[in-house]
């Protein structure tokens, strides 16, 4: 889960925003911190489609950058995924997303994954594999990147 | 005294790699086998003189499954004793006690890259390191200063061996080790540093300024580190007993001198074995164990390295 929005940390050579137009928006009040330091800043957007300019961009970065990433939740682990495949670590980088969010429930019985929308999560749902009403717990696998459902009834 | 697991060993080999740095290599009594260790490892070495036992840690510098251990050490201008016997009275058959390999300055797992500064005689554990990183096929460098060509420990062996991967700096021939390279190493890389005191405090305070993250900064030390100026204080006890720590002795050598059974290993403050509850007082800390929180909170001292801010401290310490 990304942080809703962005802390600034002080202390750094280089920062490094990366979003796309809305998720610039949300980095404005940190990057107004360090404009306000005279820090060094570079800002890469982040388009619809994926592109080799964003991968060259993070990986010409040199250690004392950090990274602020804010982009739609769709984008959010492929970015983050390539970033921390680039190198940075948890204490180089903050990921944040924003828009419609979608996790998976991962069935106890079938083991088979459903999609459903974070806003219209509810205790209970239907798998659409195995139509098994399951109640949503908040067993989160990082493996899996889904959350477990129990058979909710016997 | 703690009492440690031993392995006996003998001098098999002796090489006299420059003017006052000895290569020892140590092989296992009795074709026992040695255990494995992995790259950052050391050793602390047991010499009974006859007048008592002197006992000392030194990097392991081959690779860590070569059946051998392997020891670089320097003599020491201020020795109290440990590299003036190894060089001097130390010959090939002669029997000592070593412990089992510790690691308190290992690769990091995560790194992209690795970089070693070295300074001087700090170059022994990243030997090990190198070796180990060489074999996995992974990327690294070496930054490596020393005051001559003469002077620099393994100059040949390196220039041979890692001709792309290391740098030399040789401050007396006007070719200074600055933190400018710092600056040039990519995202993903963890720096090692291993060195006097001041070289070790000097980059690590560089990196950290330059805005290098605390987990991606490691480094080596052997000695406590030199205070300027030290107090003597006191500590209270459970039992209501008053230690009194002279300027000149650490807190664990006035409760060990005081017969009191404490454990402790390092003695540099790295490895955390001595951690004692501090009830009362603040404390200065000089250890490398502590991150800033637990620091501040004043709650824990290593008395190997650490020391009183206050006049007293009361520690949960029942004898």
């Amino acid at each position: 889960m990304g942080k809703s929005t962005p802390v600034f940390l002080p202390g750094k050579r280089k920062y490094l925003f990366c979003g796309d137009k809305e998720g610039m928006s949300y980095l404005e009040p940190v990057i107004l911190a360090v404009k306000a330091q005279n820090g060094e800043f570079e800002t890469g957007f982040v388009e619809i489609k994926k592109s080799p300019e964003l991968e060259m961009w993070l990986r010409s970065q040199k250690m004392g950058s950090y990274l602020y990433v804010s982009v739609c939740w769709d984008r959010y682990k492929e970015i983050k995924a390539l970033a921390e495949s680039i190198g940075f670590t948890e204490e180089e980088a903050q990921f944040m997303g924003h828009g419609e969010k979608i996790v998976n429930i991962f069935c106890s019985r079938c083991h088979g994954m459903t999609r459903i929308r974070e806003s219209e999560s509810t205790l209970e749902l239907k798998c659409t594999h195995c139509k098994l009403i399951l109640v949503i717990s908040d067993h989160y696998s990082l493996l899996r990147d889904a959350y477990l459902g129990y058979a909710a009834k016997r | 005294m703690k009492i440690h697991q031993e392995i006996p060993v003998k001098v098999v080999e002796i090489k006299q790699e420059i003017s006052d740095v000895k290569v020892f290599t140590l092989a296992p009594e009795d074709g026992a086998f040695l255990p494995l260790f992995s790259g950052g490892s050391h050793i602390i070495t047991y010499i009974d003189t006859g007048d008592g036992v002197l006992s000392r840690s030194y990097s392991l510098t081959n690779h860590g499954s070569d059946q051998v251990y392997r020891i670089a050490v320097r003599q020491n201008d201020n020795s109290k004793g440990g590299s003036v016997y190894w060089h001097n009275r130390i010959k090939i058959g002669d029997s000592l006690r070593i412990s089992y390999p510790r690691n308190y300055f290992p690769l990091s797992f995560k790194a992209g890259h690795h970089v070693f500064y070295a300074g001087g005689i700090g170059i022994t554990p990243f030997l090990s390191m190198m070796e180990e990183l060489t074999r996995r096929g992974a990327g690294f460098e070496l930054h490596y200063t020393s005051k001559t060509r003469k002077s620099c420990p393994f100059y040949s062996y390196l220039k041979e061996k890692y001709p792309h991967q290391s740098s030399f700096y040789f401050s007396r021939e006007k070719n200074r080790l600055t933190d400018a390279s710092l600056l040039q190493h990519p995202i993903g890389t963890h720096v090692y540093f291993c060195g006097p005191q001041s070289f070790i405090e000097y980059f690590t305070q560089r990196a950290e300024t330059y805005g290098y993250p605390p987990g991606s900064i490691h480094f080596e030390r052997f000695t406590a580190p030199q205070l300027k100026e030290a107090h003597p204080f006191e500590v209270a006890l459970d039992s209501g007993r008053i230690i009194s720590v002279r300027k000149d002795q650490t807190l664990l050598d006035a409760l060990l001198e005081e017969g009191i059974q404490t454990p402790y290993s390092c003695r540099t403050g790295r490895c955390g074995t001595c951690e004692l509850n501090v009830i009362q007082g603040e404390v200065e800390h000089f250890d490398m164990f502590y991150n800033k929180e637990q620091k501040s909170s004043h709650r824990v001292i290593l008395p190997c390295v650490s020391r009183a801010a206050s006049e007293k401290l009361i520690l949960e310490l029942n004898t």
